[in-house]
């Protein structure tokens, strides 16, 4: 295993930088200085041994008392003056609430912006990615008229599970046109969470915990997979995208899978009293008899919907169809994508990179004496501790392997800086992130973003430069965030030193003499006119400007 | 100075001075240089994808097939079939008519401007979306010998020079409107990266204006910061690439936007309308500098496993019957464009989805994935008419899981057409050693599609029209270099020497 052999010795700032730039987000000069001189094994513990919680973000607190940064209850319920809410206060009291598409975007990215695990957010985005559902095909399929338990109330909304009976005909509920959009947030802020508490757990509850969401239910139209009238899409998707990747199943599976999954389906979704809505699963709508996969696995009939369980498990032990490869193939698919995600954006899978091999069998093992211990096959904390700690990982081949998405981009950079901005309303991050390609709960497609180079599409490019531009001349030239910039320790005239210090904040590395020397010349020509030979403004507009074409350069799309 | 690519194309190679502080000249600059002089073939293909897997069946409507029609337990689409209303979109050939919201095309049709190639599709066909998608945008297929990472418009350019950049080919050769990701097909070559622009509107670089000569001096450092010496083929390199294009496809996008619009396109249409509206307006925009000759487009939504139609009334409600009265109004405001601007006959839009639809249809009012599917052709320069034979619906059986259909032209065969007699270029550099591989059918199954007309001769396509055509063209305006690169097979393209 020597790939995954453990990274000698302390880490060094550049080593520490590495890991939280995968790992999380980048981190912040102070996080990357605590991390320095560590060992690899309790860096990485540091990182990856998350509580389901975040031990800042979801501490109980008071409303109103927060701002930025705050735990998200003491973000403000309402404004200081009823009816007049600030710019802030509409932004936070929104992203708290997460109510509607927008505000449930911007409550992702503050909680990437400000948690205290990062690791688990960037997890939770790479398992969005990985089995994703999309907000609009939700609203696209949901009746306008959809209620979601029994009251009609949108303030006495009904978590699932619950047991409800459905009142479509309730007299006196007035249409609400906004009610199928809180719904489908809902749905959705649901299902993220699922990824943010169970993603480092047993990748087999999580696999059948996604089937059986309702957001993916609707998203992937299982609830019309119904006995007689099967319907496939659920079915492929599960072993394409989510498990084992194309070649290792056929089409028969895949039929035979789907009437596996027949009943499969969210009971309050809509008013049909013949749906049992004790549980997700309607035996009524369930295919009978047995069924078999992947050639000799027989799924005997099960009308309780224990079949979901038995085909999962089924394709977890399927094994891989690559030449020599004794692993299943969805430990295979599965440590390539988190190797590409988290490692080196190159790494291949047909045929096996040497480092996919040695995660997946890592992943297959359970012996819980060996640290990180594996608790049980497909443990995925275990997966990752393992991977990060690893000599693999630190390789100078995998530094700066990967182009930032573009949640890397500008969470990293408000990191960085320690820079603020708002996230759900107005030319905020919502607005930035679709304008870089990275729409959250709307990737293209079910098998997430495209990613590598595909980022740097020309209008995605010019969307970097200009939030680049919104951060450095509206967000910093707001004269109470310009203090933030006044606290950063460098002098107004050395610019050799303010350019090192941006570059390492900014890249964690030293710059090239060649990007050194022509950041210089940025510094030495800068027009200063207008500012009275005020050395604070001075020094405020050299920093916004060379932080402008910095988060600009080829390297700043690179982690 | 704030030195732009406007700037530089207004006043020549002189003002290149003003990027003396610039270690290399930005690779825009050494093309746009070479490529003042060079009249180009004019000819465009716009590539319009269907994406989500059209079911060509309710597309091209095989209205007298009984396995289509209502036909008690024997009919395959016993709800989703069409066989009324469509008088106004018969196709004349006594068995097909297009769907009744395609009735715009319908007149495109009898003009004798639009081509449909039935029965499309390739050997062992993918019912992955994803999967299907990467073989037509690259153009192999599971058992090719043709390995590519690159997508098949993107090998075209890159063949036409094989090893050196072409001269006369701009920056902006290709590019995709109305989306903000890349397509494969246009992806892949280490020279030519093609913008992806949404609209005209979101395209512009934005610096602070208080005060202007701060904006400008920031706007003039990220160009220069994208021009440093970096190893070659390495990230940073590739990413300054793009950053070039980048920087000066905006300033071509401004141009272009100020081109009015003659024919609305419909609203409602996300991407398709917006993505047509821009690649007209290029094209119409009067400049030397617009050289763009491969547009792509996309119209998403075509994955219609439930409500694809009513039963009540199929033609009208649903979703596949929107997406394709969408598809009518947008191409036919484009056609209209094409035609009101004179433009009509050099431009050929080409249609493709990554498979069609089962041909049994489910219990949910929509069809699963399926197989074989047709596709259109439509300009000036196609030979209007249906070709590819009519889609056997015979041998497949009721049940959901009834069978699909085999194809009867393979896609290649379709591009290469477009290759040999649009393009003009030899279709055998772009597929390899599959060109003559019988199992693909290309190169022996282009005889009953042709569907591009001859066309008078331009002063290029004088040159040669078949074969090696290219190479004579380079050899004519680039004096004979090119000619050598050519003749290799297999090439591997290397990147451009910067000067």
């Amino acid at each position: 295993m020597a790939l995954l052999d453990d990274f000698v010795g302390p880490l060094n700032n550049a080593d520490a930088s590495h890991l939280l730039r995968r790992a999380g987000f980048g981190g912040t000069p102070t996080e990357r200085a605590a991390l320095t001189g560590l060992t690899a094994a309790a860096a990485v513990a540091y990182l990856v041994e998350i509580q389901p919680t975040d031990p800042h973000l979801d501490q109980p607190g008071t409303p109103g008392t927060g701002s930025f940064g705050s735990p998200l209850a003491d973000l403000p319920d309402d404004p200081v003056v009823p009816g007049s809410p600030t710019l802030i206060e509409l932004d936070h009291i929104t992203l708290k609430q997460a109510q509607y598409p927008h505000g449930l975007r911007g409550h992702w990215m503050y909680r990437m912006r400000y948690t205290s695990q990062p690791f688990q957010e960037q997890l939770a985005l790479f398992l969005h990615d990985h089995m994703p559902s999309e907000i609009e095909k939700l609203l696209d399929v949901l009746p306008n008229d959809v209620l979601w338990g029994n009251d009609g109330d949108p303030g006495n909304l009904v978590p699932p599970g619950e047991v409800q009976t459905c009142n479509l005909g309730l007299a006196g509920v007035p249409y609400d046109p906004y009610r199928k959009h809180e719904m489908v947030t809902r749905l959705l802020r649901d299902q993220n969470y699922l990824f943010r508490s169970e993603g480092v757990n047993r990748f087999e509850d999580l696999l059948l915990a996604v089937v059986r969401d309702p957001a993916m239910l609707v998203y992937l139209d299982n609830y019309l997979n119904v006995a007689g009238r099967p319907q496939e899409n659920l079915a492929r998707e599960l072993m394409e995208l989510f498990s084992l990747g194309v070649g290792n199943y056929s089409e028969n599976d895949i039929q035979q899978i789907a009437k596996c999954l027949t009943g499969e389906s969210f009971p309050n979704f809509r008013c049909e009293t013949t749906w049992d809505t004790t549980s997700g699963f309607i035996p009524l709508a369930h295919e009978p008899g047995g069924k078999f996969i992947f050639g000799s696995t027989a799924i005997p009939y099960n009308a309780a919907g224990a079949e979901t369980e038995m085909v999962i498990q089924a394709i977890l032990q399927k094994q891989s169809v690559t030449p020599n490869i004794a692993l299943p193939g969805a430990a295979m698919y599965m440590a390539w994508k988190l190797c590409r995600w988290f490692v080196n954006e190159n790494i291949e899978l047909n045929p096996p990179s040497p480092i996919v091999v040695e995660l997946a069998t890592y992943l297959m093992g359970d012996d819980a004496g060996v640290y990180p211990a594996r608790r049980y096959p497909y443990d995925i904390k275990a997966a990752m501790g393992k991977l990060f700690r690893s000599q693999f990982f630190f390789d100078s081949a995998n530094r700066f392997a990967i182009h930032k998405h573009p949640a890397d981009y500008i969470i990293g950079a408000l990191r960085a800086l320690e820079m603020v901005e708002l996230f759900s309303i107005g030319e905020g991050l919502n607005d930035q992130m679709r304008f870089m390609g990275m729409d959250l709960f709307q990737p293209p497609d079910v098998s997430g973003w495209h990613h590598g180079q595909a980022w740097l599409s020309a209008a995605a490019l010019v969307a970097r430069y200009n939030w680049a531009n919104r951060l450095c001349n509206v967000i910093m030239a707001d004269s109470g965030v310009a203090l933030l910039i006044d606290a950063y320790p460098v002098s107004n005239n050395d610019h050799a030193g303010m350019i090192d210090h941006l570059a390492d904040r900014l890249f964690h590395e030293p710059l090239s003499t060649d990007e050194e020397n022509r950041l210089l010349d940025f510094l030495n020509t800068m027009p200063l006119t207008g500012l009275g030979g005020n050395a604070i403004q001075e020094k405020r507009r050299k920093i916004r400007g060379a932080v402008h074409v910095m988060l600009s350069m080829p390297r700043a799309q690179l982690k | 100075m704030n030195c732009n690519r406007r700037q530089f194309m207004k006043t020549g190679l002189s003002s290149m001075a003003c990027f003396s502080t610039a270690s290399t000249m930005p690779l825009w600059i050494a093309r746009s240089a070479q490529a003042l002089g060079n009249p180009l073939d004019d000819r465009i293909l716009v590539i319009y994808q269907m994406a989500g897997g059209n079911d060509g069946l309710n597309t091209v409507i095989p209205y007298s097939d009984p396995k289509y029609l209502d036909n008690g337990a024997n009919s395959l689409r016993p709800t989703l079939h069409i066989t009324s209303g469509l008088e106004a979109t018969e196709l004349g050939d006594g068995l097909n008519a297009l769907h009744p919201k395609l009735v715009r095309l319908k007149n495109w049709y009898s003009a004798g401007k639009v081509a449909i190639v039935q029965n499309v599709g390739y050997p062992n066909p993918s019912l992955s979306h994803f999967t299907g998608t990467d073989y037509w945008e690259l153009g192999v297929s599971p058992g090719s010998t043709l390995t590519a990472t690159q997508g098949w418009a993107s090998r075209y350019y890159d063949n036409m020079c094989n090893g050196a950049p072409p001269p006369e080919v701009d920056p902006l050769a290709m590019m995709a409107g109305g989306m903000s990701r890349l397509p494969l097909t246009l992806s892949g070559s280490n020279y030519f990266l093609p913008p992806a622009v949404e609209s005209f509107e979101s395209y512009n670089i934005e610096v602070p204006t208080n005060p202007i000569a701060f904006g400008e001096h920031i706007r003039n450092y990220i160009e220069l910061m994208s021009n440093l010496n970096v190893p070659l083929n390495s990230s940073l390199d590739y990413i300054q690439r793009a950053a070039n294009i980048a920087q000066a496809s905006v300033e071509d996008m401004q141009i272009a936007a100020l081109t009015p619009i003659i024919n609305p396109y419909p609203s409602g249409s996300p991407t398709l309308g917006p993505g047509l509206d821009m690649v007209s307006r290029i094209i119409r925009t009067e400049s030397p500098v617009f050289k763009t000759r491969v547009f792509y487009v996309t119209q998403g939504g075509y994955d219609t496993h439930a409500n694809q139609s009513d039963g009540s009334d199929p033609a009208n409600n649903g979703t596949h019957p929107q997406l394709l009265d969408e598809m009518d109004r947008c191409l036919d405001a484009f056609l209209q464009d094409m035609a009101d601007s004179g433009n009509l006959d050099r431009v050929l839009l080409l249609t493709f989805s990554e498979f069609g639809r089962r041909p049994q249809e489910n219990g949910s009012n929509g069809t699963d994935h399926g197989t074989a599917s047709c596709l259109f052709a439509m300009g000036g320069g196609v030979n209007g008419g249906v070709y590819g034979g009519q889609p056997n619906l015979a041998p497949l059986t009721g049940g959901n899981q009834g069978g699909n259909l085999e194809h009867a032209v393979d896609f290649r065969s379709v591009y290469s057409i477009v290759l040999r007699d649009w393009l003009q270029v030899d279709p055998a550099l772009i597929f390899g050693p599959d060109f003559t591989n019988p199992a693909f059918n290309i190169a022996g199954g282009m005889g009953g599609i042709e569907f591009i007309a001859e066309l008078p001769e331009s002063n290029v396509t004088a040159v040669s029209k078949r074969g090696l055509g290219m190479a004579a063209i380079l050899t004519a305006l680039a004096g004979g270099a090119a000619v050598q690169h050519m003749m290799k097979d297999e090439q591997k393209p290397k990147r451009p020497a910067r000067t």
